[in-house]
């Protein structure tokens, strides 16, 4: 019995970076899955409270409510029996592709966050970024960026009038306002001086001012922070810019002839997609997985006394994914609030946004930031 | 023969075989996400020979940007399949196969056998380092982004922006013409 322990541990040891890539990968999968049963609750409960209603708060596990958390549980249930259809006029294939794209997209984007800087186990350092590419964040905007045929494929594939314009819409929007968001990011690039997430983040753990504020990105640069949050809501087609869903005047949209779970995987890829885009703005904008005032060596040096070298490493992982997780879930509480509190804006109101507004505040302020870094540089 | 290497050999054979497969589609839609894989497989074997930005830009810049513009064309117009049309080869089809297997043939063997033989080597890559024979660097090989930009905006800065301006008139060129289409469509109604 201790022999088959220790041969399995030499496994473990002599192959640790493909255990460690397994794991990380494993780690940001099960924050992704996580993310859209929670949210259904929270969007749920959050627009009761707003419209004066209480919300489904009943379904608990054998006895225990918990403010109704057992909803999402039997919400899943519920679309795991439906039945699973498939329209008589739409294209077989693309039909059942389309959710796929969409969920695969969601899932596959969130593993360019970084989700701690590194942890140490058995003398081996772990960055705890599951991608970690040179050209960093620009994997994500890759993932983003493929997002959208998943939506245009479903409106295509349905073969319904309804469904075809909601997924024109989605891939005009998306293409107008991927523009504006590349261009907000851009002036990060130059200020932090890489496209790496971490390098940004540990550029951030200065302070500001003679330490009066954190040197996060939404300081240096507030423009960028804006018209990436707006940017942000049309790529993920959330209200204000869920213009191809438009209930009112698409029926659904791309999403009308879909049911069962089907469906939900187009919610799953909506939600992790939604998470992914806030943690990349927690990242550039505010501080990532650090504290405010607190570098992650000084929080790793705090730590060290109290649990040792190696441990106070996975401590400091930890709180730092809780922080991170902490900042994701002010931008989540931002996209429901918008959702239940601003009407849909028109489609002709949506493409003069994103080309007459974003893109030219997006360009001067893109020049502006690279004066002013090229001068600070020179001097 | 490591992981690395043999998943560029499957992403290789994929794409060539899907690239068959695009042009045999008769659905427009079909053949534009086929042409999608395509690309994302081209990006995978970039990302594997370490040219991080080459595979994100090729991702973001044609799957993201110019294929969507490209389906969202085929949905608007909402094409039909593409009519079969098949009178037998013709002696100058006949003769086209012929030279695209023969040069098939030359490229397997003289490639091909470096490739099993020797790997990414035989490509003149090595993970981590600079190709031989290559222009020095300024950066370390890692930093394959910051070399990139030193390529483009230090080393070939007139070839790159005259590009940009010939890309500019050519932008500028083409909304001249639809202005002037439009105009004279407008004068016959």
């Amino acid at each position: 019995m201790e022999g088959s322990v220790g041969v399995v541990a030499q496994f473990l040891e002599s192959n640790i970076g493909v255990v460690a890539a397994i794991g990380k990968i494993a780690l940001a999968l099960a924050i992704a899955l996580q993310v859209a049963p929670i949210m259904v609750w929270v969007e749920r409960r959050q627009a009761a409270f707003i419209q004066r209603r209480i919300g489904p708060n009943r379904v608990g596990i054998f006895g225990f409510r918990v403010f109704g958390l057992g909803q999402p549980l039997a919400d899943t249930i519920k679309l795991l029996f439906k039945e699973d259809f498939v329209p008589k006029q739409a294209n077989k294939f693309f039909y059942i592709l389309a959710p796929i794209i969409t969920a695969v997209m969601g899932l596959l984007a969130i593993q360019g966050i970084p989700l701690g800087k590194e942890i140490i186990v058995a003398g081996h350092t772990i960055n705890m970024q599951p991608v970690s590419l040179n050209a960093g964040f620009l994997y994500l905007f890759a993932m983003s960026a493929l997002g959208v045929y998943g939506v245009a494929l479903a409106g295509w594939a349905s073969n319904n009038k309804y469904a075809l314009l909601g997924g024109l819409r989605a891939s005009a929007q998306m293409i107008s306002y991927e523009i504006a968001m590349g261009l907000a990011l851009l002036p990060m690039v130059f200020i932090y001086g890489s496209l790496d997430l971490q390098a940004m983040i540990a550029a951030q753990s200065d302070t500001l001012l003679f330490g009066f504020l954190p040197n996060w990105g939404i300081f240096l640069s507030p423009v960028s922070f804006v018209i990436f949050v707006i940017t942000m809501f049309a790529e993920t087609n959330r209200l204000p810019f869920d213009l191809a869903e438009g209930e009112a005047e698409l029926v659904a949209g791309f999403l009308v002839e879909y049911g069962s779970m089907r469906w939900s995987l187009f919610f799953l890829g909506e939600y992790a997609m939604m998470f992914t885009l806030s943690a990349l703005t927690a990242c550039v904008f505010l501080g990532g997985y650090e504290i405010p005032w607190l570098p992650h060596a000084e929080l790793v040096s705090l730590l060290v006394p109290t649990f040792g070298a190696e441990p106070a490493t996975w401590v400091a992982a930890l709180i730092g994914l809780g922080v991170l997780i902490t900042k994701v879930a002010i931008f989540m509480f931002l996209f429901v609030q918008a959702r239940f509190t601003l009407p849909r804006f028109r489609y002709d109101q949506l493409m003069r946004v994103g080309w007459v507004y974003m893109l030219p505040v997006a360009l001067v302020n893109l020049v502006i930031l690279a004066l002013i870094v090229g001068i600070l540089r020179l001097a | 023969m490591d992981l690395n290497f043999i998943s560029f050999i499957v992403m290789g054979i994929a794409a060539s075989i899907l690239s068959g497969v695009m042009v045999t589609r008769r659905w427009p839609v079909s053949a534009a996400m086929v042409l999608i894989a395509i690309m994302m497989l081209l990006a995978g074997m970039f990302g594997l020979l370490e040219a991080h930005f080459a595979a994100a830009a090729q991702i973001i810049v044609y799957a993201g940007a110019i294929m969507v513009v490209f389906v969202f064309v085929m949905m608007l117009l909402n094409l039909p399949p593409e009519e079969l049309r098949y009178g037998g080869i013709t002696w100058g089809e006949m003769l086209l196969i012929g030279l695209g297997v023969a040069v098939a043939i030359v490229l397997g063997t003289q490639v091909g056998q470096g490739l099993l033989t020797r790997g990414f080597e035989s490509l003149g890559f090595i993970p981590g380092q600079a190709p031989p024979g290559a222009r020095p660097l300024y950066f370390p090989p890692s930093e394959n982004v910051k070399n990139l930009a030193a390529a483009m905006f230090v080393d070939y800065l007139w070839a790159f922006e005259l590009t940009s301006f010939l890309i500019m008139a050519a932008v500028v060129g083409s909304i001249v013409i639809a202005k002037k289409r439009s105009a004279e469509n407008a004068n016959a109604a």
